[in-house]
């Protein structure tokens, strides 16, 4: 009896290991790491609606950082939003929506009526991709003190900012920070394709394995 | 085999020990919050000084009360050397290398971290005090290695 | 002497039930040419302290900002000696001694010869690595510390001469295995002797972890500094260096267990307690050491910190089987006190030998071990790590246990091993003695004051003398230090007296003394799960498990490594 339990535990043990091991060599799944909470926050939107966080649950967004009178200094980042945008069928998201926001680092001139010509512009439609500002301090709390990305008016009137694209999922954790330089449009529809990965897995059984990859810090980057 | 009664106890004893150490970190780490850096990003470490952000490193206020220092060091010097901030102040430390290895070391403070080219460090504090820290370069980078030294002066 | 050299009457009359190594070999004696290579080994591994203690005196003055560097004919920088120092000490010394000792504990055990071609390949290639090691470093070309990290780029001859040290301890690892091998083929179904297991437990644990070191070496240092790779990837080589920096200090401290579990019970006249247990301990040894990497790299960015939690773990149970010994060897002193007369709770302890050097130097090497043990698990410790790293307690640490537990132990096993190998007398019993203490009050003078300087946050590795910023807190401590460090240097300088003195004026022995070997209380057994514990195959493989566990997920985010930053030369 008693040599039985111990060759059960053993036998346990080793399968475990054994386990354990293939999904630390063969990193069958990779995932992006559950880095913070992202902020909360209310603003409004080019069409003069409320945009909270709450409303964005269950979404994956990627958020970034521009305001209207930049002019060619955010035309890249722009750029980068409107690809995205124009690329987003390309990933499979286990059907979770993605949206993207933009937030107005110049929440002082950005009025709702500034975003819309914007946005028109931009060709942001307002529904999946939409452009959002609100109260100054709001707005300082929600870049600065949420996502941590400073920004400043310069003498001249332009805002001093330094590109960010950070990429929350539907519980509101953001799951990647892309802040040194401007990412690749690549780089973001491949991060959106690992948390749809997640997503589709959110049931059943693949949901362990997942949490597994967590466990044993099988992150993609 | 046979296991001496005392070598049982002593074993016994000092295994207990190490776990009640481990729960102990444990506690530190889920409990009182104390991190040990994490990936925090990497870079091209030649493109250092034209990458935001550190293409302008200073300290900067992100949000009322919550400071950010982007910082460069490199041989032989901390760019900012000098890191003014009120009391009570969060300060969140971004700092990588544009050529070897060093360290930082905010003396008197839990910012203990490896400055690794490529990578990008980051590391959390709250200076609650008024009084100046001596910010050391505690990994050897070359002759001048003892030269490289910076402050953080809490107002 | 006679305690230390005195052996068992052959009883000729015994059946040999068992081949142990205690009451056999009778006469057994290596060749001249084995002995005369060991001894040289010995030699070489001392004269690398020799040499690097001198900069060891000048980095303790320089915490007290006294800077000597001027009495240093040709040394260009503070750091170039002290490249000079960690590479000695950490690398030539304790690879010398252990090919050396290990070699002989192995031919001993299995009263066999060893190969010679392995045993003069690996004492040569050791040469030859010290030979371009010099070149590099005294040419002032490899500055980079025995750590060598990269973007620091050295001349290649200095990744060579790494590359050769390494190789050094592959062969006499290979020479090892043979001659177990050989004997498992003579003696099937017997337990290997224990003095053999440990030995080529040694051994084998090293070789897993050196693995690291020779593909960062050979695969990418080397390479790089002829120009054949341009770039390097400095986080991926920090890891392949501490995947084998720690491990390499149990590669350290074990030939100075395998003396404290295996010569010192007989040294004092006791037992060693179990077998089966000391294989144990050993066996631990091979499976956790190296699965431990990451606690030198708490602070480093681009790791998670879940695996260093991990490799945290691992740390807190490699120190399981540093208690084990604590217990056993104990016991073994305790027994060995009551054989010699002692009464009462703590009476056995003034009845040791204490008059004979070597089981002096080697006790004050544990109680210093015991201080070293508890710094030790403050440095493993995830969230206290964060207020030590890189400062003075680091090396106020590692000297009380690489410094003292295993250099002090190999000065002990010294003073029987020289006279056993040169068939002469030891040379002035009481200078050694004098050596012993001078050197473990030093050290423990020393390691207070590092250590309370690297509290208040004192680098480690840095030129204080010259440095432009001294708080006043790191005054004091700096004086222990320099006062410490002074009293060490006293005790190495007695102990070449002792050492030369016994080469070249000890008087000469008839026969040469047999090495001391313990017999043990519980031996091997042959029935039950024991024989489970010279199964190689089983613990390499475990061990091979837990590496991939501890560093798979890791390496293969690495992978492959962006070698992208390009090297420097700021020395």
């Amino acid at each position: 009896m008693k040599r039985k339990v111990l060759t059960g535990s053993l036998l346990a043990m080793g399968a475990l290991l054994v386990g354990v091991s293939f999904f630390a060599i063969a990193q069958p799944l990779t995932v992006l790491p559950r880095m913070a909470l992202a902020p909360g926050f209310v603003l409004t939107d080019q069409h003069g609606e409320r945009l909270t966080n709450e409303d964005l649950r269950g979404k994956l967004v990627v958020y970034t950082l521009a305001y209207t009178g930049c002019g060619e200094a955010c035309a890249p980042i722009n750029r980068t939003m409107a690809e995205l945008a124009a690329r987003l069928d390309e990933v499979d998201t286990g059907g979770a929506p993605v949206r993207l926001v933009t937030i107005s680092v110049d929440p002082e001139r950005d009025t709702p009526a500034a975003l819309r010509s914007a946005a028109e512009g931009l060709g942001a439609d307002g529904q999946v991709w939409r452009l959002a500002s609100g109260d100054p301090a709001m707005v300082r709390q929600v870049v600065g003190g949420g996502f941590e990305v400073f920004y400043e008016a310069r003498d001249d009137g332009t805002i001093r900012f330094d590109p960010a694209f950070v990429v929350v999922d539907g519980w509101g954790i953001t799951r990647a920070r892309n802040r040194v330089g401007l990412p690749d449009v690549e780089l973001l529809l491949d991060q959106l394709r690992l948390l749809g990965n997640e997503v589709r897995a959110s049931t059943g059984v693949a949901r362990f394995a997942y949490e597994a990859a967590h466990l044993f810090s099988c992150y993609a980057y | 085999m046979k296991v001496h009664v005392y070598e049982k106890a002593f074993l016994s004893i000092g295994g207990g020990m190490l776990l009640v150490f481990l729960g102990a970190l444990a506690f530190a780490t889920l409990g009182a919050g104390i991190h040990l850096p994490d990936r925090a990003g990497s870079i091209d470490p030649q493109a250092v000084r034209t990458t935001p952000p550190f293409d302008d490193p200073g300290v900067r206020e992100i949000a009322p009360g919550k400071y950010e220092v982007v910082m460069v060091a490199q041989a032989w010097s901390f760019d900012p050397a000098e890191v003014r901030i009120p009391a009570g102040s969060e300060v969140t430390f971004r700092i990588t290398s544009p050529d070897v290895i060093h360290g930082i070391h905010v003396e008197h403070t839990t910012i203990n971290v490896m400055v690794v080219p490529g990578q990008i460090s980051e590391m959390r504090y709250t200076f609650r005090e008024p009084r100046e820290h001596l910010i050391i370069c505690h990994e050897y980078c070359g002759i001048g290695h003892h030269y490289m030294y910076g402050k953080v002066i809490v107002e | 002497m006679s305690t230390t050299v005195a052996r068992p009457a052959v009883d000729v009359a015994a059946p040999v039930v068992q081949r142990g190594v205690v009451d056999d070999p009778s006469g057994f004696e290596l060749s001249r040419e084995q002995t005369a290579l060991i001894r040289w080994n010995i030699y070489l591994g001392f004269a690398a302290v020799g040499v690097a203690m001198f900069h060891g005196l000048a980095q303790a003055l320089s915490y007290a900002g006294i800077n000597v560097l001027g009495w240093f004919p040709g040394l260009q920088t503070y750091y170039q000696g002290l490249t000079v120092h960690g590479v000695l000490n950490a690398l030539v010394f304790t690879f010398a001694f252990a090919n050396g000792f290990l070699s002989l504990t192995t031919a001993r055990a299995l009263s066999r010869p060893l190969n010679r071609w392995l045993l003069h390949g690996a004492f040569w290639s050791l040469v030859a690595g010290v030979v371009l090691l010099g070149y590099a470093i005294l040419s002032n070309q490899a500055s980079v510390l025995f750590t060598f990290y990269a973007p620091l780029q050295a001349h290649w001859t200095f990744y060579l001469g790494a590359a050769l040290l390494v190789v050094s301890t592959w062969l006499t690892a290979a020479n090892l295995f043979l001659a177990l091998g050989r004997w498992r083929r003579d003696n099937p179904g017997e337990r290997y002797p224990l003095m053999a297991f440990v030995s080529v437990a040694t051994y084998a644990m090293w070789v897993i972890a050196s693995i690291g070191l020779a593909v960062q070496v050979v695969g990418y240092l080397l390479p790089w500094s002829l120009g054949l790779i341009e770039g390097s990837d400095p986080l991926t080589m920090r890891t392949l260096f501490w995947y084998s920096g720690h491990p390499v200090v149990y590669f350290w401290l074990l030939p100075a267990y395998v003396s404290w579990y295996l010569m010192i019970p007989r040294q004092v006249g006791g037992k060693l307690l179990s077998d089966p247990l000391t294989r144990m301990v050993f066996i631990m040894f091979l499976l956790f050491s190296i699965p431990t990497g990451f606690h030198h790299q708490y602070t480093d960015p681009g790791i998670p910190a879940f695996m260093k939690a991990l490799h945290g773990v691992m740390t807190f149970a490699i120190f399981f089987p540093s208690l084990a010994t604590a217990f056993a060897i104990m016991a073994s002193l305790e027994m060995g006190g009551r054989a010699r007369g002692g009464r009462g709770l703590l009476g056995w302890i003034p009845k040791l030998p204490w008059g004979d050097p070597s089981v002096t130097a080697q006790i004050l090497a544990m109680l210093t071990f015991m201080v070293g043990g508890a710094t030790g698990l403050i440095n493993a410790s995830l969230s206290m790590n964060r207020v030590i790293h890189n400062t003075t307690w680091v090396p106020g640490h590692f000297h009380t246990t690489v410094g003292t537990a295993v250099a002090l132990t190999f000065m002990g096993i010294a003073y029987w091993l020289v006279p056993m190998l040169t068939k002469r007398e030891l040379f002035g019993r009481r200078i050694a003695l004098a050596q012993a203490w001078i050197y473990t009050v030093g050290v423990l003078i020393f390691a207070r004051g590092m250590s309370a300087a690297g509290l208040d946050g004192q680098p480690r590795r840095t030129f204080m003398a010259e440095a432009p910023y001294m708080p006043d807190a790191w005054l004091v401590p700096g004086y222990w230090t320099a006062v410490g460090g002074s009293l060490m240097a006293v005790g190495i300088t007695l102990f070449f007296v002792v050492l030369l003195g016994t080469i070249f004026f000890g008087r000469r022995l008839e026969k040469r003394p047999d090495m001391p070997i313990a017999e043990t209380v519980h031996p091997a057994s042959r029935k039950g799960w024991e024989p489970i514990l010279d199964r190689w195959p089983v613990w390499v493989a475990v061990a091979v498990i837990l590496i991939v566990i501890a560093y798979g997920p890791f390496v293969i985010s690495e992978m492959p490594p962006t070698l992208n930053t390009p090297p420097f030369r700021l020395f």
